[in-house]
């Protein structure tokens, strides 16, 4: 196991290696490397089981659960971290592989902490492999950026063109609770999407310095406080009509805003959401999520995630 | 790349376009010839919609992406003139998916009368006014009318109701014409329009034979 | 100012004149969402929207496209051009606007192939587009021709972001949000937006390609689903 005892470097870009100070003061820079690495099929009765599994503190993986009456053939996967959050020079890193008609809902059991950093940064590396006729919803909850916090996301997504990854993420302000409200120093997320033959179905980098952005600009979030973002890569042949129904279920208001579209190659669908509140933008991704299970899967979505 | 033929149908807004493809595309599709249509609107998406719903999706007679609209910023001079790429553009991808297709027409927003077809847009350029904006029309001139290969003059069931004289018009026509072609038409009663068709058979497509019955006799 | 000076600038001017022929008329990068749903209401507005595009999407996404281009043809480095190209078009996550930056693109390249003949790279990238070994996204077809003009990385990246402007003023003058002379006073008050563009992003590495604009980008996807319109973005 000894690839596991160090996490290799995550390419973190500048503007984010800037922060880590572990050569001029290494006693404030530890942090851990928090390993996840799974595998999931679906056994001989078409169950999707955990394969494989190692884990690494601080993250830990709960046992599988099947509490979908519609599908109950789909493993429920939750991640957590011991440490309650993503600390100071911790460098995590989760794979997750699906193969022979894997059928999955990933999420974490709670929202992302990014807590404030006195120096170093921390990083999360996620490699998500999903092969041909699997299905996968990767759900995690919202990303609380604590203030000074720094954080880098490197999502590597390898998906086949017949199978289905459904991945969501939400960004929110901060504690907001606590009087915080965009006072983190950078949030940097790289997502790296490619079809089975190493071919790029999309790119993005999203870098956001609250600090340095003003993010309160119209055109950048305006008078939003959260954002949201859903990437749906499935077979071609759906996207057209997916892309159409999802749009319908679009309503705006004042409290969110959102908009879809249809990736390179007419590889996959975009879903952009502005909203206020962490619930309207989550209630968006669910209501998506319902409609790609309709039509990827036949099936229905009862929202029950957790207890 | 195959070069597939192109026409492209010009006129003051209301003079006709829209309504002459509706009535020509169905007379070209009978006699074996398959056809798309780009219309450069003006505002909206709207002529290239009801062309889709009444020749696409009502009566068959061709696939509804074939029925293209773009939109042209304001300027659908200046999409068809001084820089016709992005309709050369879509007319490429035509060109490269639907090498089936024996003719496409380009329809331009509504223009002034001094609107050309760039050559390298359209290889026949048609030009449609009509007999309700008075006799004057063919007279008064202008680039489009003088310089199309076909000169259109449509609606001459209104002559009468506003007072405009055909044989002014057609005399008109005529000189400024210069030996160039020209045609009464009435696209509602599809009056004069088989004679379009026929210029277009043999001015455009030299009448060569429709693609698909040519892949048939192979 | 030498004859080779003066040819080079004509060059220059030719390529960044609205005149030049590549369906830039058509586009309002959204722009005729905001006028419709009256998000935008005057010059101001306008400035400031145009500002946020180049600052938190074209600057740091389009132009760092732009100058690696320039850099991998120095280095003669045609593979790491077609690279440039895959990954900014697979960045490009709005369909109408990758669909128009890629119309433009490839019809720009084509345009300058009509006069520039004995030009390498600008050959090896028409080529490249025939055999879709690229997509012809516009920035990267941008810089090949600039290139191919012996027009060197900042002007280019000047030209570009000035291209850009002139786009989305124009387009705001045709729908009526603003007046001629208030567009040349915003392309005027925009100048410095330009300059601090090109210094910052004229010497990144493709990895640091980034953006940030949300709400842009729904604005951008709105306009894609709009029912009537007169701009193709």
């Amino acid at each position: 196991m000894s690839k596991y005892l160090q996490n290799t470097s995550d390419d973190a870009p500048k503007e984010v290696q800037i922060f880590d100070t572990k050569k001029t003061n290494p006693n404030k820079t530890s942090g851990q490397n928090g390993i996840l690495d799974l595998e999931l099929e679906a056994n001989s009765d078409g169950k999707t089981i955990i394969s494989k599994q190692y884990s690494q503190d601080p993250l830990l993986l709960q046992r599988a659960l099947y509490p979908e009456n519609s599908l109950p053939n789909m493993a429920y996967l939750y991640v957590m971290s011991s440490a309650g959050g993503i600390l100071q020079g911790d460098r995590h890193k989760i794979d997750i592989s699906l193969k022979n008609n894997a059928l999955a809902h990933f999420t974490t059991q709670g929202a992302t902490r990014v807590y404030g950093m006195e120096s170093n940064y921390a990083s999360q590396i996620v490699n998500i492999t999903v092969d041909e006729d699997c299905y996968l919803e990767y759900i995690p909850d919202q990303i609380i950026p604590y203030k000074d916090s720094k954080y880098y996301q490197k999502v590597n997504l390898n998906v086949n063109e017949n199978s289905n990854l459904i991945y969501s993420e939400i960004l929110t302000p901060g504690r907001v609770a606590m009087g915080e409200s965009f006072d983190y120093d950078i949030c940097y997320m790289r997502t790296s999407c490619k079809n089975q033959n190493n071919k790029i179905r999309f790119l993005e980098n999203l870098k956001i310095e609250p600090k340095k952005q003003q993010l309160q600009n119209f055109g950048v979030i305006g008078e939003y406080q959260t954002v949201g973002t859903v990437f749906i890569l499935t077979k071609k042949e759906n996207v057209e009509e997916l892309e159409m129904t999802i749009n319908e279920k679009i309503i705006k208001t004042d409290t969110i805003s959102a908009g879809t579209s249809i990736l390179p190659d007419e590889s996959g669908i975009i879903l952009r959401i502005l909203g206020n509140k962490t619930e309207d933008v989550s209630n968006l991704v669910f209501k998506t999520l319902e409609i790609c299970r309709k039509k990827c899967l036949g099936s229905t979505f009862s929202k029950i995630r957790k207890n | 790349m195959t070069h597939i033929p192109r026409i492209g149908i010009g006129g003051p807004v209301g003079s006709g376009k829209s309504m002459l493809i509706e009535r020509m595309v169905p007379m070209l599709a009978k006699e074996g010839y398959s056809v798309s249509i780009i219309s450069n609107d003006v505002i909206s998406k709207e002529d290239a919609d009801r062309m889709r719903t009444n020749l696409a999706t009502k009566k068959g007679l061709l696939p509804e992406n074939l029925v293209i609209g773009i939109a042209t910023g304001g300027c659908p001079h200046t999409a068809i003139r001084e820089d016709p790429s992005m309709n050369l553009s879509v007319i490429e991808e035509m060109e490269s998916k639907h090498s089936e297709l024996d003719l496409i027409i380009i329809e331009s927003g509504g223009d002034n009368v001094t609107t050309t077809f760039s050559p390298i847009l359209a290889d026949y350029f048609i030009y449609i006014i009509d007999v309700a904006g008075g006799d004057k029309y063919p007279r008064k001139g202008g680039l489009g009318i003088v310089s199309c290969d076909l000169l259109l003059i449509n609606k001459i069931d209104l002559a009468s109701m506003v007072g405009a004289d055909l044989e002014i018009m057609q005399r008109d026509a005529k000189i400024i014409r210069n030996e160039k072609p020209f045609e009464f038409i009435n696209c509602k009663t599809d009056e004069g329009i088989k004679k379009v068709t026929e210029h277009i058979i043999h001015d455009v497509l030299f009448d060569s034979v429709p693609k698909s019955a040519k892949s048939q006799m192979v | 100012m030498d004859i080779e000076e003066i040819e080079k600038e004509l060059g220059e001017l030719q390529l960044s004149d609205s005149f030049f022929p590549t369906g830039i008329f058509a586009a309002s990068n959204g722009l005729e969402f905001l006028f419709t749903e009256k998000k935008i209401r005057n010059a101001s507005d306008l400035a400031e929207i145009i500002r946020v595009n180049i600052t938190q999407q074209i600057g740091p996404s389009d132009c760092v496209a732009l100058s690696n281009t320039f850099d991998e043809i120095d280095k003669g480095n045609f593979d790491e051009v077609i690279r440039t190209d895959q990954v900014l078009f697979s960045t490009k996550s709005i369909k109408e606007n990758r669909d128009a930056s890629v119309r433009s693109g490839v019809q720009l390249v084509k345009c300058v192939c009509e006069f520039i003949k004995n030009d390498e790279i600008l050959s090896q990238y028409q080529e490249s587009l025939i055999k879709n070994k690229v997509h012809g996204v516009f920035p990267i077809a941008f810089a090949i021709c600039c290139n191919a003009l012996q027009i060197k990385k900042e002007k280019s990246m000047i030209m570009f972001l000035y291209g850009f402007i002139v786009m989305m003023t124009g387009a705001a003058l045709r729908l009526g949000l603003i007046q001629h002379l208030e567009g040349q006073k915003i392309i005027h008050e925009l100048k410095p937006v330009i300059s601090q563009t090109v210094k910052e992003y004229s010497n990144k590495s493709l990895s640091e390609m980034w953006q940030f604009a949300p709400q842009i980008d729904i604005v951008q996807m709105s306009h894609e689903k709009m029912d009537s319109k007169m701009f193709i973005t």
